[in-house]
């Protein structure tokens, strides 16, 4: 058991829960991006790109307890 | 009047003379400053029935209330005119530095009437005001241009010029300024090449009166360290707009050969981290902006060995997808010879994607083409036919006039995938399985531009195959986004760092005195997009809901492969959701504002020419 801290950028962030752009979530156990998107009711078409501990990740990637998950916005069209 | 330079600058081409006026208190209080003062002085000042190319119409260019303080994104630059390319409302604004210099130098809007009989460029050095000649600049490379007025004029000056696209009037000729920042839609460059106006540099040294100078500094330098504040500020900056690209094709909507598809398989060879490890040189920013969206770079061929600002998601998505240039360093190359020819890249991108279908399909032959090759997927073609255009040689002549034109002269079945709205190209967003996206376009008042409503993320949130609610959000989002154009502010700080909206009625506050609440700033939006209808309703014959529809090929032919294979938006969801826009926007179903509606707005002044077309 273990927290993993969330930062979101930009617009998306409406679609977070509570429209945060950081919170803290608990995690039982290694989960993959996709399924922390699935739980917290995002759409994982609705992020851009996702950095685990400062370094570019694909969807698929594992997150750990104690990572730090950034989860971007895609540009909306300037 | 707060927040206002306090004049209008008049210069009239044709008889080589200017004029300084009061800005009228009047436009600022309904229209508030660039894209409103646009709207309001075409409607006012361009004759009914004016050719876009003639000397009657005219130049706006309008800086904002916000232009110039110290508040994050605060240079853009709103320019309008009559398109040549839709025949209706135009405007595009543009970035960089010359907007603060022109509020500077003392002004709130610069109109441009007339026809110089020889090349000349405007130089605007406070309430100074000269046209000079610009015969040894005529026929330059748009970049070349500026680079040869700040070595004769001076680094101090900030300048817009045209290239040959614009001299040449080809429909989609872009303005260009600091080096590689574009006011690209909607043809005023062609209007500045009609009127031989080949440049404009600007000087100023005033200051602009702020109700509440403290309030604004502080509102400012909050605004600042909550972009430097927000996760991830880092992290976004290095690819700029180009790191969207792996994410559109994943969705499904990246224009590709001609938006004959919407998935692009080497997609990554031109995405944000080719630009970052092959091209580019540095981050590049407009006036006053943290999050330098603009990336240089420098690409070598035999030959060549130069520097260009991009390729930002516009043009990866229009030269590299919708002509298959599937490497970055080819399509910077393409960005290059476009920037310097004065061609709007997104405009040039698609009409060349179309010749190139067009070749493809034997609709221009090689004959047509002087007995060469017109094949998606190679940069010597593009460049070869992007020089056609700008200088309207052979097919290029057909070319310059848009999709729209070319296809009506090639005929044979090719209006089907001319992909514009209005006469005016379609951008990076392929939309037949994004219905609020689709809707963006068709009804944006310029023609199939994205800027007014970006709203594929909504498409995405609320379900792609959903149509509830999607005409609502559009409307909102066509509120929102253009208010950013009357203020002149860049809104990417709001959707890149999620700024608050809040925020906005409370810079404007101090910097005007003005109180509005949020809703009632969107309010003059709304005005102003009910007058940018009611001018393209008294300027294009016949103009309404036929002007609102999507090219065939959307409504048509389903995808054929990628993640949005199988889709695509028959007429009857087409009509559906033009139904409930104009419904919820007060109009009828031909897509005219009701009497109601414009005296809702403040608009009764139009009323007299929209009331005979309703009958
Ligand atoms: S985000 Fe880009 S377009 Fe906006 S002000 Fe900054 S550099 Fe200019």
């Amino acid at each position: 058991m273990g927290q993993v801290k969330i930062g979101v950028r930009g617009h998306v962030v409406k679609y977070f829960p509570g429209e945060q752009e950081r919170f803290l979530v608990d995690i039982a156990a290694p989960t993959t991006v996709l399924h922390l998107l699935e739980r917290l009711r995002v759409d994982h078409l609705l992020i851009m790109m996702v950095h685990i501990n400062g370094h570019k990740q694909p969807k698929t990637a594992i997150i750990n307890p104690g990572d730090e998950v950034l989860f971007f916005s895609p540009p909306a069209g300037g | 009047m707060n927040g206002y330079a306090g004049n209008i600058l008049r210069v009239d081409l044709t008889n080589r003379v200017s004029r300084i006026e009061p800005l009228p208190e009047e436009l600022a209080d309904n229209f508030i400053g660039g894209r409103g003062f646009v709207a309001k002085l075409m409607w006012d000042e361009i004759p009914a029935g004016a050719d876009p190319l003639g000397p009657d119409n005219k130049i706006i260019m309008a800086p904002g209330p916000l232009t110039g303080a110290f508040l994050p994104g605060a240079g853009k630059l709103e320019f309008g005119a009559k398109s040549p390319a839709s025949g209706g409302y135009g405007d595009s604004n543009v970035g960089g530095h010359i907007s603060p210099e022109i509020k500077q130098a003392g002004f709130d809007a610069i109109i441009i009437s007339g026809q110089a009989s020889t090349p000349v460029y405007l130089l605007i050095d406070d309430f100074n005001v000269a046209i000079h000649e610009a015969g040894h600049l005529w026929g330059k490379g748009a970049i070349e241009t500026e680079t040869a007025l700040k070595h004769e004029l001076g680094e101090q000056y900030q300048i817009c010029t045209i290239g040959p696209a614009g001299e040449n009037k080809v429909l989609f000729a872009c303005i260009s300024h600091d080096f590689g920042r574009q006011a690209g839609r909607t043809g005023i460059a062609t209007v500045m090449g009609s009127k031989n106006l080949k440049a404009i540099a600007v000087h100023g040294t005033k200051g602009i009166p702020l109700a509440d100078p403290k309030a604004t500094l502080a509102k400012g330098k909050e605004m600042f360290a909550a972009c430097f504040a927000k996760p991830g500020f880092e992290e976004w900056t290095p690819q700029g707009t180009a790191g969207v690209t792996d994410w559109v094709n994943e969705v499904g909507a990246f224009p590709t050969r001609n938006f004959q598809t919407s998935y692009f398989p080497q997609h990554k060879n031109i995405n944000g981290e080719a630009l970052v490890s092959k091209i580019k040189v540095t981050d590049k920013a407009c006036f006053a902006c943290p999050i330098p969206c603009g990336k240089y770079s420098r690409v070598k061929r035999p030959g060549y060995d130069v520097y260009v600002e991009g390729p930002e998601y516009e043009t990866i998505a229009l030269i590299g997808g919708n002509t298959e240039i599937d490497n970055i360093e080819d399509c910077a190359f393409a960005n290059y010879i476009v920037d310097e020819l004065g061609l709007d890249s997104i405009s040039a991108g698609n009409v060349i994607g179309f010749a190139m279908e067009c070749s493809q399909k034997g609709i221009i032959t090689a004959e047509d083409l002087g007995g060469r090759t017109l094949n998606f997927g190679s940069v010597d073609d593009f460049v070869w036919v992007a020089e056609a255009i700008a200088h309207r040689r052979g097919i290029g002549a057909i070319l310059a006039d848009g999709v729209k034109r070319a296809a009506a002269h090639f005929g044979q079945g090719s209006e089907r995938f001319a992909i514009h709205v209005k006469g005016v190209e379609w951008t990076g967003y392929e939309a037949r399985y994004a219905p609020a996206m689709m809707l963006s376009y068709m009804t944006a008042d310029v023609g199939a531009h994205h800027n007014r409503s970006w709203a594929i993320t909504f498409d995405v949130a609320s379900g792609r195959d959903k149509l509830e609610g999607k005409a609502k959000r559009v409307i909102e989002l066509q509120h929102i986004r253009p208010l950013f154009d009357m203020l002149c502010l860049c809104r990417l700080q709001w959707v890149e760092l999620g700024f608050e909206l809040d925020w906005y009625p409370q810079i404007f506050q101090a910097v005007t005195g003005k109180t509005q609440s949020f809703e009632e700033l969107l309010k003059f939006s709304e005005r102003v997009w009910n007058l940018t209808r009611a001018y393209s309703l008294r300027e294009i014959p016949g103009f309404g809901r036929d002007f609102d529809y999507p090219p065939r090929r959307f409504m048509e032919e389903p995808i054929p492969d990628g993640p949005a294979a199988g889709k695509v938006m028959p007429r009857e969801v087409i009509d559906r959701l033009l139904d409930e826009y104009y419904d919820l926007r007060g109009w009828d179903q031909r897509g005219i504002p009701s009497g109601a509606k414009l005296a809702e707005m403040g608009l009764d002044f139009v009323e007299g020419v929209i009331a005979p077309l309703r009958s």
